[in-house]
């Protein structure tokens, strides 16, 4: 037996001694490639290893990637009522209420040659409350008013060269000055702080997304490092064995992938849950209103943002963890 | 092979740990390293297979000064190695086939390369019918086998021993002898620290005497 074992030996064993050992370019590259499907595997099978440890941990970061999305597509809807209003670039003008339909009437005329005014559109006391009868729900109530407590309002729309907004503002001071008006209202001021306050929200968006997206990478890190030492043995008999940093770094650097992946579709799922839960009482406010408003929800481009971005946090975190703990753990 | 010149090493903690140690191994050698406990025989190996840094003097190793490697050099030098622990360093999560994959997965082999040398390494240490079981259900004289099989799957020049016999009775001790020299004599250098004379005595070769950290005499 010892010379069968001995034999054996003895035969693959050519003297070419630098050859000996390496494997060649191609087998290189395949072994490569197999060698990261394995690792990616291999890192989800320990995460399983730990389901419970994994689950917390994935809601976490689910949750915390889910705060600024969700505070995002907020934003984002907002615009979106933002940008429909923009296009009734309406002033309108209440006259005082004892004022008549008559008395309205001469005025819309009037405005209507103004220099300004593209048109000037009378809205009777009786049209008023059609309206409100048909918009605002408030039909039965209204019905059992005996008289109509609207005043004739004149909708104007400005003429398109008044781009600038100080423009409408002027056109507005000067229609408050007529004895007719009581109150003068314009979508465009509106527009103005929506868009002043879309853009302070956007901004602390900002904020809050490079705040949240740094615990992420922490939350991600401290789980690989913890992760580090408890596989302390393994990684320390894998450098004697002649394994290089990056070679002992990619399973940890797949942890954090995975962490991010998946925490980022964990967050995916909670603003789409989140989306369904505001969808139904939206439509109520639709019915109501006859609007035709409905929530957007992440698109394409900011779904792949979403998952990328956090895949890439979660290889990040691992890898700050791996380039400050590798260090300590050697063989000596 | 393998060269020191006026090594010393000095652990802070504890001090003179190696004193002006100075030997040539050629290739295809089979040299025993021998002494007290605490002689420095394992510090010698960790020197070599670059897991501590002299303080002084050269070691070359297959033409290459090894005192001077960077970090990034020390994969590659101990790749070129077979290292054999007392401990046996194996990794008891995984079954024996994994354990004696890891140098040549790490080394970047193809998978069915890798299960090819695997079992043509179990096969010469004896063990192909145990693949799949894991460390801890082997004995202690297996698991050691086990370790000879990781340290020459992917066919070193030169096989480092530390006490690979220590944990073992006289019988199980000489069959892993036995292994040891069928690969000294297809022409790998084998250094092996060991303070079972009898055993070196019987198994015949070079003895490097370490005593107090110093090389007491060289005998062949
Ligand atoms: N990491 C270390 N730090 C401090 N001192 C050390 C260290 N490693 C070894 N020593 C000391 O260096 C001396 C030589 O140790 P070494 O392990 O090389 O001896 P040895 O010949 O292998 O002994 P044994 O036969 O017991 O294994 C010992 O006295 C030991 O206490
Ligand atoms: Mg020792």
């Amino acid at each position: 037996m010892k010379r069968q074992r001995r034999r054996a030996l003895r035969q693959p064993a050519p003297p070419s001694r630098r050859r000996r050992g390496g494997p060649s370019l191609g087998d290189r590259l395949q072994s490569y490639l197999v060698l990261h499907v394995q690792t990616a595997k291999a890192a989800l099978r320990r995460m399983r290893g730990a389901p419970f440890a994994m689950a917390l941990t994935l809601l976490v970061i689910a949750v915390t990637l889910a705060l600024p999305t969700s505070f995002h597509l907020l934003v984002k809807n907002l615009r979106m009522v933002g940008g429909d209003l923009e296009a009734t670039n309406e002033i309108s003008l209440y006259l005082k209420p004892e004022l008549s339909n008559d008395a309205g009437r001469k005025l819309a005329e009037r405005l209507q040659s103004h220099a300004q005014i593209a048109e000037a559109r009378l809205i009777t006391k009786e049209a008023g409350i059609e309206q409100l009868k048909a918009y605002s729900g408030f039909g039965e109530a209204l019905a059992m008013l005996n008289f109509n407590p609207l005043p004739v309002v004149i909708g104007i729309r400005p003429k398109d060269s008044l781009a600038q907004p100080e423009q409408v503002e002027r056109l507005v001071a000067e229609l408050k000055t007529l004895p007719e008006a009581d109150l003068v209202q314009s979508d465009i001021q509106w527009m103005h702080r929506l868009h002043a306050m879309l853009q302070v929200a956007e901004r602390s968006f900002g904020v809050l997304g490079v705040l949240l997206g740094a615990a992420v990478v922490f939350i991600i890190g401290n789980t690989i490092r913890l992760e580090l030492y408890g596989r302390r043995e393994e990684i320390i008999v894998q450098k004697l064995l002649g394994a290089t940093d990056r070679f002992i770094r990619r399973p940890f650097l797949y942890t954090g992938f995975w962490f991010g992946f998946l925490g980022s579709v964990g967050a995916w799922i909670v603003v789409g849950v989140m989306l369904l839960v505001v969808r139904a009482p939206i439509q109520q406010l639709n019915t109501l209103y006859g609007s035709d408003f409905s929530l957007a929800f992440l698109g394409f481009r900011e779904s792949i943002l979403l998952i990328g971005g956090a895949c890439f946090l979660g290889i990040a975190g691992a890898y700050t963890v791996l380039v400050y703990h590798l260090r300590d753990v050697r063989p000596e | 092979m393998l060269e020191f010149k006026e090594v010393y090493k000095r652990y802070p903690e504890f001090g003179e740990a190696l004193h002006d140690v100075s030997f040539h191994i050629g290739r295809g050698e089979r040299v025993f390293l021998t002494g007290h406990s605490g002689a420095g025989k394992s510090t010698l190996l960790k020197l070599v297979a670059v897991i501590e840094r002299a303080t002084r003097g050269q070691i070359v190793l297959d033409g290459q000064n090894i005192t001077r490697a960077s970090n990034r050099e020390i994969p590659y030098i101990r790749r070129k190695l077979g290292l054999i622990f007392q401990d046996y360093k194996l990794l008891y999560d995984r079954p024996v086939f994994e354990n004696v994959a890891l140098p040549l997965v790490i080394a970047g082999f193809n998978p069915s390369e890798v299960s090819r040398r695997v079992r043509a390494a179990l096969g010469k240490v004896g063990l192909l019918s145990k693949e799949k079981r894991l460390p801890q259900t082997l004995s202690g004289g297996e698991q050691q086998r086990v370790g000879i099989a990781r340290a020459i799957v992917h066919k070193p020049d030169f096989i480092l021993a530390d006490e690979p016999t220590g944990n073992l009775d006289s019988e199980a001790a000489q069959e892993v002898m036995d292994i040891f020299r069928d690969f000294n004599e297809i022409g790998v250098t084998l250094l092996i620290a060991s303070h079972d004379e009898a055993l070196i005595s019987r198994v015949g070769g070079r003895v490097l005497r370490l005593q107090h950290g110093s090389l007491a005499e060289a005998q062949a």
